[in-house]
């Protein structure tokens, strides 16, 4: 199966979300129930006696047609031949017993009436009766035939019935036969879908970790250390089955946030729309109806400038200290109170104790530990 | 959306009419429109019934025929019919048939023995009557024995024609078997 290209920074490229939650079977249908978090309560139906299978989550739309063609196209073919089949048989089923009555009828047409043997008229000599007996003896004879006739197209109309039986019997049990089928087609269906759908995860999993890892170098190229870090510890990782369970709640969790994030930002857009066309037409931005929120987005805001702040003094925080190594990795050893006065420095870069840990790294990979350094140690490191 | 089942089933009988060869899929939950009436099984419609039948219903035209003429044959041959009646007018009067012949045979013999016996003055006498017994007795006797003859003979068309028709009648109803499962098969069965 060709699998999408990921790119974090391409943003032309379809990037697929994962699917939260995937464990066989996989229903790719149904109505997808959606419930804001503080949404009214829903009136809960009576539970049935019968457990019910767990509902399986739903799939976001690009993935769930990805897997519905791949199994349209595994067995498209095979469920509509079973259906054809199916609507065949159920159609003759109907049909049989009109068939049948229909050439009974058609057959038994063919019955003659055994009427009264007519006695010839006696002709008043001697030997009349007996010649008319015997005339009688003949019509009787005949009619005994036809009578014999009769009951052969009887007896095949009874055999045909029994027939018709014994093919109707047979048609309920061709149609068990084309359900059972049917039934394990979609057993089948369920297993692909599972094994594709992990298929397709394993792939979107491993090409977002290829894309992270790409990314965390590149940042860490540029000196973006925290955000390489946080790159490679937000990867997706493939995820177990055992994962993939656990994680249902939380994915259908995060589903309702998301909600909740598209129905905040498509409020806020509309306040903006709003304070645009109250400044196009007063010229200034109408006041905040709510202090809170003013004071909430401020102190956002000041987070925010806090937050690029310290970007900025860790950026350059670490030029320092690659500066610092580089020179301790040199001929020329720093005494301690140049390290410190280097800390000193660098200190509104990168936290203390990480920067003591690092230099004291450095010093232990020194040629000669401890030379000239004097730390409260004894082996030349300092402490935080 | 939510369909009505009255909604349902009208859009299945549209869809249905305008798609005579769609049935709707049997796990399907809506309702299900008129099932599709199967088509009628006429044996006329099977080949191999059509050829035989057209075999039987000659043997027994054949058969009928012959019957027929053996009947006319036989009535203007015998003068009796096939019911043992003596034939006087219509198309199977035979005026020399053999009853006929019999009775003119008979009227004969009775007038020359009357005549004879007058001759000789015993016109009145019991010998007369004796030889008009006589001949009255003879004529019975061939009379029994052309009719008892003439029976067998329309005996033996009717048998003929019986077995004929009889036969016709078995053959047609493998026939019908015959085109019978061959229509099943047709329609899937």
């Amino acid at each position: 199966m060709a699998l999408p290209t990921y790119s974090l920074n391409n943003p032309g490229v379809p990037k697929y979300s994962f699917p939260s939650a995937p464990d066989a079977p996989v229903a790719t249908g149904g109505k997808q129930q959606s419930r804001s978090p503080r949404g009214p309560k829903v009136k809960k139906s009576k539970p049935s006696p019968v457990k019910s299978a767990p509902k399986a989550p739903a799939l976001d739309p690009t993935t769930k047609a990805l897997l519905d063609a791949a199994v349209k196209l595994r067995f498209g073919g095979q469920e509509q031949a079973l259906g054809q089949q199916l609507q065949s048989s159920a159609r003759f089923a109907s049909g049989v017993p009109t068939w049948y009555s229909q050439a009974i009828a058609n057959i038994k047409a063919q019955q003659t009436p055994v009427g009264p043997v007519q006695a010839p008229t006696p002709t008043g000599d001697p030997a009349a009766d007996s010649r008319a007996n015997l005339n009688a003896a003949f019509a009787q004879q005949v009619a005994q035939r036809q009578g014999a006739e009769n009951d052969f197209l009887t007896n095949v109309g009874a055999g045909l019935q029994v027939q018709q039986g014994n093919v109707l019997n047979a048609n309920a049990q061709q149609q068990n036969q084309i359900r059972q089928q049917q039934t394990q087609l979609a057993g089948d269906k369920g297993a692909f879908k599972t094994t594709t759908l992990a298929d397709m995860q394993a792939e979107q999993a491993k090409a977002a970790q290829e894309q992270a890892k790409i990314q965390a170098s590149l940042a860490i190229a540029d000196g973006k250390l925290g955000l390489a870090r946080d790159i490679l510890n937000n990867v997706t990782k493939p995820k177990t089955t055992a994962e993939i369970k656990s994680k249902r709640s939380a994915a259908r969790a995060q589903k309702i946030n998301a909600q909740a994030n598209q129905q905040r930002a498509a409020d806020a857009h509309a306040k903006a729309q709003r304070d645009a066309n109250f400044f196009a037409k007063h010229g200034y931005y109408p006041s905040s109806s709510s202090p809170k929120i003013t004071a909430k987005a401020k102190q956002i805001t000041d987070q925010r400038k806090e937050n690029a702040k310290l970007a900025d003094q860790t950026s350059r925080g670490a030029a320092v200290l690659r500066q610092y190594v580089a020179t301790l990795k040199g001929k020329s050893v720093p005494s301690r109170q140049t390290l410190i006065d280097m800390l000193e420095t660098s200190k509104h870069g990168i936290s203390h104790v990480a920067a003591v840990r690092a230099v004291n790294k450095v010093l232990r990979d020194l040629p000669s530990p401890g030379a000239g350094l004097g730390g409260p140690y004894g082996n030349g490191t300092m402490s935080p | 959306m939510n369909w009505t089942p009255q909604q349902l089933q009208q859009l299945a009988d549209a869809y249905s009419a305008k798609n005579p060869t769609w049935t709707p899929p049997a796990e399907q939950n809506a309702a299900l429109p008129n099932p599709i009436q199967p088509a009628t099984f006429n044996p006329n419609s099977d080949p191999g019934f059509v050829l035989g039948n057209a075999a039987i219903l000659q043997a027994n035209q054949n058969a009928q025929g012959n019957y027929d003429y053996g009947v006319l044959s036989g009535s203007q041959q015998f003068g009796y019919d096939a019911n043992g009646n003596l034939i006087t007018s219509g198309a199977g009067y035979n005026p020399f048939n053999q009853a006929a012949q019999l009775q003119r045979s008979y009227d004969n013999a009775k007038r020359g023995t009357t005549n004879s016996y007058a001759a000789s003055g015993q016109l009145y006498s019991g010998a007369l009557q004796n030889a008009q017994g006589e001949n009255t007795y003879q004529y019975n006797k061939s009379s029994d024995a052309l009719q008892r003859g003439a029976s067998d003979y329309y005996h033996g068309l009717q048998s003929n024609l019986d077995s004929t028709k009889l036969a016709g009648q078995t053959s047609y109803a493998q026939l019908v078997m015959n085109a019978l499962q061959n229509y099943l098969s047709s329609q899937g069965g």
